[in-house]
């Protein structure tokens, strides 16, 4: 049975590969026809799974774009493309499953630190994804997705920050589902910040810093900690992302690398979440 | 191996760990496998999966905590050989505090004695340094003395660093540093804008040791969680999730641990995404 899930999932991610690249043109009959019913079994297949507790925060370290590009030849920015096509896919999945939170890590401070180049590389493609992700609208609208920029948005280029903060306004009434990108981000530099505000926020008088005051600073405030925190292309390093936050997270680590993640690896992830939720529910109550 | 090694010779906890010749060999193969200039500086362990063995074999609690204890001194005596600079130990956490209370009793009287046994056997033979990180305070008075005496007497020694994280919350440490350099701020001796994270590390509880961030954290049982341990070093840690329980995690596994380390640290760390 699990075997043929398994079947069927590999044959939905290359199907979606598939459609992602056509982009819209008409497909065949058949195809279509194909596409709804395998749409249906994956709807199916969630159904089954909200039986169970289902995670409300996920959070991705999306690593294994360039190996992409290089294991399958490609050219220079086409593992990040076949990167983005793959969010779009595993946001979608999240979202129909019931996920609310959805986390990526898409830039990190210490990816400053490259040759002005390929930072400004970066930059661009930044730019270019941003409003590619708006123009997502189908997605965007289908679930209500509000995007959020999380990081110290401040070392961004202005381009890219005028973007973001277009993006946030654009998506802003958006309340069914939301995305965090980390942009700019590191943990360690997030707590710092958090300390910081914590510090003027008492201001003059002799307060004494607090695990609340802390977290309310936090830039990651505006969701609750990650269920699961995913990193693909089987690293397991949490690499300065939400060292506050996962504290009490189920690591993933999948082989696959990220253009390759599909269906499995989230059912996978989800399945192996619901084995310990009880566990960890018992102990928060405990803690309250 | 068993003849080479004290503390197995002397304490046999259940009896049947005499290692055949076999597992023998794969030790040996492991050991010469592994590369002295790649090995980690800072080993951080999560010794979780007492209680489960003791209920694998219909013992209570307390049994698997011994056993625990048996392994961990075995272990670090391990460490010591193959030239491990620091080993820090979740002994216990914040949240264990809601356990029941003979549990916590009872970890607390184990981890005296292995603190002692420590004082007694390794240290004088591996110059094994003791820190003890955590909010010490509270714990029992026992316990604190015996810690305070095994810090005081190791003080300077050279060996393994062994670094026992009680009463330990990783929130709560970087709490604590961030209340310290407020209260700098308050005394005026510190600007708010010049508060970074080179100085928020230095005020960490881990600053006891030279080398304060793990290279490798290994977290026995199969669970893959950090349950609030080292928060903020763990940055940039290599993860290792082994399925054993801790009383079963061997110098074989500890071994297989490190080869895996060795191996991704000669992929080199880049950080390829973006």
């Amino acid at each position: 049975m699990f075997s043929l899930l398994c079947f069927l999932s590999l044959q939905k991610s290359i199907l979606e590969r598939v459609r992602e690249a056509v982009e819209g043109k008409s497909n065949s009959i058949v195809m279509r026809l194909f596409g709804s019913s395998v749409s249906y079994i994956r709807g199916c297949l969630f159904r089954v799974l909200s039986v169970g507790p289902v995670p409300s925060h996920l959070a991705f370290i999306l690593d294994g774009n360039r190996r992409y590009a290089r294991k399958w030849n490609l050219g220079e920015g086409m593992g990040h493309r076949a990167g983005f096509l793959s969010l779009m896919t595993i946001m979608k999945y999240c979202y129909q499953l019931g996920v609310k939170y959805v986390t990526i890590y898409a830039f990190s401070i210490d990816n400053f630190k490259r040759k002005p180049d390929e930072v400004q590389a970066v930059m661009d493609l930044m730019l270019e994804k941003i409003e590619g992700l708006l123009k997502e609208e189908r997605i965007i609208k289908q679930y209500g997705v509000r995007v959020e920029f999380v990081g110290n948005l401040k070392l961004l280029s202005d381009a890219v920050r005028v973007a973001a903060e277009k993006a946030m306004r654009a998506t802003a009434v958006n309340s069914r589902a939301i995305l965090l990108i980390a942009v700019a981000y590191t943990s360690t530099d997030e707590i710092v910040h958090a300390v910081h505000e914590s510090r003027l926020d008492i201001g003059e008088a002799k307060g004494v810093i607090k695990v609340d005051d802390v977290e309310k600073h936090m830039y990651m405030g505006v969701a609750p900690d990650p269920d699961i925190l995913v990193r693909t292309s089987g690293e397991t390093r949490l690499s300065n992302f939400l060292l506050w936050q996962t504290s009490s997270s189920l690591l993933y680590s999948p082989r696959a690398l990220w253009p390759e993640m599909g269906l499995r690896h989230l059912v996978w992830a989800v399945l192996n979440f619901q084995r310990v939720q009880p566990y960890l529910e018992r102990r928060r109550k405990k803690l309250m | 191996m068993s003849s080479l090694n004290p503390c197995r010779a002397a304490e046999t906890t259940t009896g049947d760990h005499w290692p055949n010749v076999a597992c023998e060999n794969r030790v040996i193969r492991l050991r010469r496998e592994l590369k002295q200039e790649s090995m980690p500086k800072h080993v951080a362990l999560i010794m979780d999966g007492n209680g489960r063995w003791a209920k694998n074999r219909g013992l209570a609690v307390q049994e698997g905590h011994k056993s625990g204890r048996a392994n961990l001194k075995y272990l670090t005596y391990s460490c010591s050989n193959l030239g491990i600079k620091m080993l820090t130990t979740y002994a216990f956490s914040s949240e264990n505090w809601n356990r029941s209370n003979m549990e916590v009793a009872f970890l607390m009287k184990t981890s005296e004695e292995f603190i002692q046994s420590l004082v007694e056997d390794l240290m004088p033979r591996h110059d094994i340094r003791f820190s003890a990180i955590g909010e010490i305070s509270r714990l029992p008075e026992s316990l604190q003395s015996v810690m305070s005496r095994a810090e005081e007497m190791s003080r300077s020694n050279k060996g393994l660093h062994f670094v026992m994280a009680a009463s330990y919350s990783g929130r709560n440490d970087i709490v604590a540093a961030a209340k310290n350099i407020a209260t700098k701020v308050e005394g005026g001796m510190l600007e708010t804008s010049e508060i970074d994270e080179a100085m928020l590390q230095q005020e960490l509880m881990t600053n006891v040791g030279q080398f304060p961030n793990p290279d490798l954290l290994i977290r026995t049982s199969g669970e893959l969680r950090l349950s609030n341990f080292l928060l903020w070093q763990l940055a940039n840690s290599q993860f290792y999730f082994a399925d054993k329980l801790f009383p079963d995690f061997e110098e074989e596994d500890l071994l297989e641990a490190l080869a895996s380390y060795q191996s991704r640290a000669s992929a080199g760390f880049e950080s390829d995404w973006k």
